[in-house]
């Protein structure tokens, strides 16, 4: 073995640690999850293999339907409501004379966890919380409600929560990619008679297309598999109709300790969320790229 | 560069099996060094009460506790599974009795402590039946941790303010009711947050009702489309249209019980919940607030029935200090530690020997064995846990008004059908 080869192992030796933590941590609890999806487990007796048959109990459950509209809804929303006003807002504050404060403001939200986030606007819409308070004390006692309670309305209002919470990552990755904008680019376009509408969509937006991908990558990836926020607010209920993918996969592994068949959710989530990831990052930036 | 390479690839290694081998050592002389039981529990709050019960198991048997609270129940029973599995962890830990035990009793999480039971009942320490709710098969797996009744807590300066009297008849319950709702004040709660509360309407108006029908539905010998239950469902709609409850994401707990029973609302639940109002609220037992049995709905019944709580506490089987967990059980049970408990909590104990002070609990304890009230098993613990889990859902649907009683009883038929049949193909009859 000449000296270069030697070189070369003992260069490889040194990623077998990180080699080890990866497969440790990231891999063999998918392949565990795997594995367990095609079982019976509940935990404590050993597993036994059971084929598909937690795959075809899930897609004939009668939850699966609402669980997925609730996922969709969520996408949607959570798609367009922070990246819209993520936009608008980055697109105003940039350029204005302490830019720097207001994304700070808006950032905060993001800084709070999932938790923190859901028993905050836990107490602003229970049936006794701040929303119904307020309402009552500016005299709009009929529009008092039970925003928790009954579907959708109680997606909705979780919606609202969590377009709280995201939208000031949006505003900073915006910010950062307006901010990148060669000014030359600007000042032609505004020589060349460019009203603000204009400069936006012909000059500043298809050069945010990066920002934009990822923006709506990761948008797309936190809302289908939503759990937090769902799960402090309402545990997916009242009755279930709350529900998402996350949420149920939880309650049956967790709650039930049905192991095999939350697996099996677990796995039908980890599927849709990496294709439809891959899916529009890819889609995203080739679009982009021909411009 | 190449001998700098060895000695960093010999170093690293090097340094990997010090620190394990001194993590082992740390644990291993820390084990055989102490006589301190590490005890899981998910109680919120409840770290008083146990570190109470340390302080008298250190008189009687030099043992101490180490409390550790799960605050998610969810993340607290997957813990205990894995625990259960390899041993590490707790050597005590707070479960649930009944149906909720089978699981952990059969797959290895409780250690038999059958003979600690033994001992304890020929001290006439706790009665043999209350033995029944801790046991899978022939094997008894935990003692209970407190007695709870589920009686009903009132306002007693409202009551007296608005003239009202304790109900002794479902139609007197019903006046009170009325009487509250008209003063502008929900005069009962009822709740879906968490989904588990809308099982305590459901018991109880079923009991009320027919101890008989509620232990034969719990133990599926009716269907839940029988035409007595579906009466009791009717009665309960009944209820809900006539606005007496409070809405469904209602909190009873801690300050929030507080809050509702100043008010004048009436709380249905665990005497567990009893140090809300003393310790919490600062209200005085027996002069502001107190409790008492609902009364029958069917006037036919000789006796009132009420529902009766056991948690459990159990010794982790793989657990490192078995021998001494078993121990601390066993003194759990005997009248200085019951009494420390009684104290703390201000709540029911299964030692018949603790003279009973809170004022609340000693009224109810005297109505219940002065009237030979019959004490009924809770709906939590009276089934297998999807039937329970996936019924409270159903309940939780009918409460909010999102499910006729008629589409309520078919699925929560449909679902026990379903799970026992689960049940019995896994454990028998």
């Amino acid at each position: 073995m000449s000296q270069k080869q030697r070189v070369g192992v003992t260069t490889y030796l040194f990623f077998i640690p990180a080699i080890l933590c990866v497969l440790a941590i990231l891999l063999y609890p998918v392949g565990k999850t795997i594995y367990l999806s095609f079982t019976d487990s509940e935990g404590l007796l050993p597993p036994v293999f059971i084929g598909f048959d937690n795959y075809q109990n899930f897609i004939n459950d009668p939850v699966l339907r609402a669980t997925l509209t609730n996922v969709l809804i969520w996408t949607i929303a959570t798609l367009v409501l922070p990246v819209f006003i993520g936009l608008l807002i980055a697109n105003v504050v940039s350029g204005v004379k302490g830019s720097a404060v207001y994304r700070m403001i808006f950032l905060l939200p993001y800084v709070l966890s999932g938790v923190a986030v859901g028993a905050l606007w836990f107490n602003i819409f229970e049936t006794e919380g701040l929303l119904n308070s307020f309402l009552v004390s500016v005299g709009l006692e009929s529009w008092v409600n039970s925003w928790l309670l009954y579907y959708p309305q109680n997606t909705l209002s979780m919606i609202i929560a969590a377009t709280w919470a995201s939208t000031g990552l949006v505003v900073v990755l915006f910010t950062v990619g307006i901010q990148n904008v060669p000014l030359q680019t600007v000042e032609a376009a505004t020589l060349d008679g460019a009203n603000s509408w204009v400069l936006f969509w012909k000059i500043i937006w298809p050069q945010l297309k990066y920002i934009r991908a990822v923006v709506i990558g990761t948008a797309l990836a936190n809302s289908l598999r939503t759990f937090d926020i769902v799960w402090v607010m309402t545990g997916g209920g009242p009755s279930r109709t709350s529900e998402t993918l996350a949420v149920t996969m939880y309650r049956e592994a967790f709650l039930l300790n049905r192991y095999g068949y939350g697996s099996a959710i677990a796995v039908f989530l980890m599927i849709l969320v990496t294709t439809i990831s891959i899916l529009a990052l890819r889609g995203g930036l080739k679009k982009e790229a021909t411009l | 560069m190449k001998l700098a390479n060895k000695k960093m690839a010999v170093l690293t290694a090097a340094s990997l099996v010090i620190s394990s081998a001194v993590a082992t050592g740390a644990i291993s002389s820390a084990n055989a060094a102490t006589k301190v039981l590490n005890f899981y529990h998910d109680k919120n709050g409840w770290d008083v009460r146990f570190n109470a019960v340390s302080v008298g198991l250190k008189d009687g048997i030099g043992v101490t506790l180490k409390p550790s609270t799960y605050a998610d129940t969810t993340l607290y029973q997957n813990t205990l599974n894995q625990a259960t599995k390899t041993g590490k962890g707790p050597d005590l830990l707070t479960w649930w009795s009944g149906y909720r035990m089978v699981d952990g009793a059969k797959g290895g999480m409780f250690a038999d402590i059958s003979d600690v039971w033994r001992d304890a009942i020929a001290k006439g320490d706790v009665s043999k039946d209350l033995q029944k709710q801790f046991m899978v098969g022939n094997k008894t797996y935990a003692i209970p941790n407190g007695v709870s009744y589920w009686p009903m807590f009132y306002n007693k300066k409202k009551f007296a303010e608005w003239g009202l009297k304790v109900p002794t008849t479902w139609a007197e319950f019903e006046a009170v009711c009325a009487a509250i709702k008209a003063k502008g004040v929900t005069p009962l709660t009822a709740s879906v947050d968490g989904a588990w509360p809308s099982f305590i309407w459901f018991e109880q108006l079923l009991i009320s009702q027919d101890p008989k029908l509620y232990l034969d539905l719990t133990s599926n010998k009716i269907k839940y489309t029988d035409p007595k239950v579906v009466e009791v469902f009717n009665i309960w709609k009944g209820m809900i249209d006539k606005g007496w409850f409070t809405p469904g994401d209602t909190s009873f707990f801690g300050e929030e019980a507080v809050k509702l029973i100043n008010k004048g609302t009436m709380i249905p639940v665990g005497t567990w919940n009893n140090s809300a109002f003393s310790d919490t609220g600062g209200l005085v037992g027996g002069k502001d607030y107190d409790a008492f049995v609902i009364p029958n709905i069917n006037p036919a019944l000789k006796t009132q029935s009420i529902i009766v709580e056991a948690g459990a506490i159990g010794a982790l089987a793989k657990g490192k200090n078995l021998a001494t967990s078993k121990k601390a059980l066993r003194e759990w049970l005997k009248f200085p530690v019951q009494a420390i408990w009684a104290d703390a909590s201000g709540d029911g104990v299964p030692n018949p020997k603790v003279p009973v002070a809170d004022p609340v609990i000693k009224g109810l304890s005297k109505y219940v064995a002065t009237n030979k009230v019959n004490q009924i098993q809770r709906y939590w613990e009276s089934g297998p846990v999807p039937l329970i889990e996936g019924g409270v859902v159903i309940l939780g649907a009918f409460m909010l008004g999102n499910k006729t009683v008629a589409q309520t009883t078919t699925e929560l038929a449909a679902l026990a059908d379903k799970e026992w049949a689960a049940w019995t193909k896994k454990y028998g009859k």
